[in-house]
Order: structure tokens, then sequence, then C-alpha cells
């Protein structure tokens, strides 16, 4: 929990360390940490549960492996309750209300990650970087909530092994 | 066909605008445009953008609202199950005169 956590800190400083008029680089470096927060937030808890302890590194190299793309998709369906039937006879009962939040947080701080490294045409507004960590927070705060559920392990395991689904994207 | 797709994207974004123009805009929001097209990760995408004030530090009661607003919007939209993945992005007015053009 030490790097997600602490990458979601390093956001809201370089929000933070110029109050008056925050440079571009400032703010777009924000997105781009917020993003790495959740993203390493879910890969290290699936890392945590289904990689082997040994040999030493092999849960690190496993962790590497995670596919960003394929966890965007996976988060689509999650978000959009577009579960494929292989991966919702798993849940218990209903995607919650925390798994929706975030997953769609995924996908959006994923194309704002994006938007911020490589499109330059609009200016980043403090306002909406604001925003942008306010929503991973509150994704950390939905996952204190459910992260150790049997759904989150559902949705863990979806994000590592996409391929036990047939992903319908929507969008 | 493409009538077709006309006609669906103008149905869609006549549910986003009702959905957009549901709640009270934050105080520094002026306008809302909607911009259907591949986002900047190429995945097709609707934008939604809000425009704002060019103030580059607004107050944090402004922030609130902001957050408030948008979160609530978010919810509305992905109830409407659009074809395409919603973004809420915000641009500042001096730049929309020049983008929306």
């Amino acid at each position: 929990m030490a790097l997600p956590k602490d990458l979601l800190d390093q956001a809201e400083r370089l929000l933070s360390h110029e109050q008056k008029r925050p440079r571009q680089a400032r703010l777009r470096r924000a997105v781009s940490t917020a993003y790495y927060a959740l993203f390493h937030l879910l890969d290290s808890a699936a890392n945590r549960r289904m990689a082997p302890r040994s040999p030493k590194n092999l849960d690190l190299q496993m962790q590497r492996a995670f596919d960003p793309g394929a966890m965007k998709d996976v988060c689509k369906s999650f978000a959009g309750g577009t579960l494929p039937p292989m991966v919702q006879h798993l849940q218990t009962g209903q995607i919650e209300p925390e798994q929706r939040l975030i997953a769609r947080t995924f996908v959006d701080l994923q194309g704002k990650r994006h938007a911020a490294d490589y499109d330059l045409v609009v200016t980043l507004t403090k306002q909406e970087v604001a925003d942008d960590i306010n929503k991973v927070k509150e994704a950390f705060a939905a996952w204190r909530v459910i992260g150790k559920s049997p759904n989150a392990n559902v949705m863990l395991t979806a994000l590592a092994l996409p391929r036990m689904g047939r992903w319908r994207e929507r969008g | 066909m493409s009538e077709l797709i006309d006609a669906v994207t103008a149905e869609e974004t006549d549910r986003i605008s009702r959905v957009v123009t549901k709640r009270r805009f934050p105080d520094s929001v002026r306008d809302f445009k909607i911009e259907f097209g591949p986002y900047s990760t190429g995945d097709p995408a609707v934008t939604i953008w809000l425009i704002v004030d060019d103030d580059p530090n607004p107050p944090n009661h402004v922030l609130d609202q902001t957050t408030k607003f948008v979160r609530e919007t978010e919810n509305d939209l992905m109830d409407l199950g659009l074809r395409h993945w919603p973004y809420i992005r915000f641009m500042r007015a001096s730049e929309a005169n020049q983008y929306f053009h």
C-alpha cells in the first residue's frame, strides 16, 4: 500500500505546491501520478493475492505483466454493469457501487492521464486536476470498504487475467 | 447509414444535455459543449466540456462545488448507457472561443 498511497500524496502536493498560478507541468504530472496511484493500488492488491512468494521477485515480475488496455476494458464492463456471464456468475449479487466507482475512476483517469501527457491542445485547469485527484481519493476510500470481499477478488482476478471473460466493450 | 448515426448522435446529445443542465452549475462554469469523437487514447468517446472562467486559482468552495457537480453528473451519464465513454473535461472560456470557433 505504501507506493499507491505515496503516489496519491505526491499528486496532492503537486497540485497544492503552487497556489496562485499552477504551472501546466505540475498539473499534468499530478494527473498522471494520481492515475498511477490507482493503477498500483489495484495491481499490487491483485499480486498480493495471486502471486507465489517464491522465488524472490516473481511477484514483482508478475506485476509488470498487467496490461493497462485490457484493464480498461474490464473496468468499462464493471462500471457499465455489463459483465460477461462467466464473470457475472462469480459475483455475489449485483456489481457493488464501490466496484463501479473504482472501475469508472480507472477508465476516466487512464484517459485523463493520456491526455495530460500527450494532448497539449487544451490547457489543464486546477479545477479539473483537483477533481481528478478527488476521484482517486474516493476510489481509495471505496477500496477500503470492499477490498477484502469476494467481489473484490473477482474484480482483481479479472484485471490480472482479462481472458477469463469476453468483455463487451461499450465505448 | 450516416444519417442513422447522425440521428443517434443527435438523440444522445439531447439526453446528455438534459443531464448536464439538470443541476445548477458551479459558480465558475459558464457554459458547456458536447464533442463526439475519438478521445486522446483513440477510443470512441463523448467529451462534455465545461467552459469555465479563466481564473487560474479558483477558491476552495468552487472546487468543492465542482467535485459535487461532476460526480453527480457522471453518475447520471453512466445511467444513460451511452454508446461512447463520457468524459467531463474543463476548458477556459478564452480557449473555448477559439476551439469551438
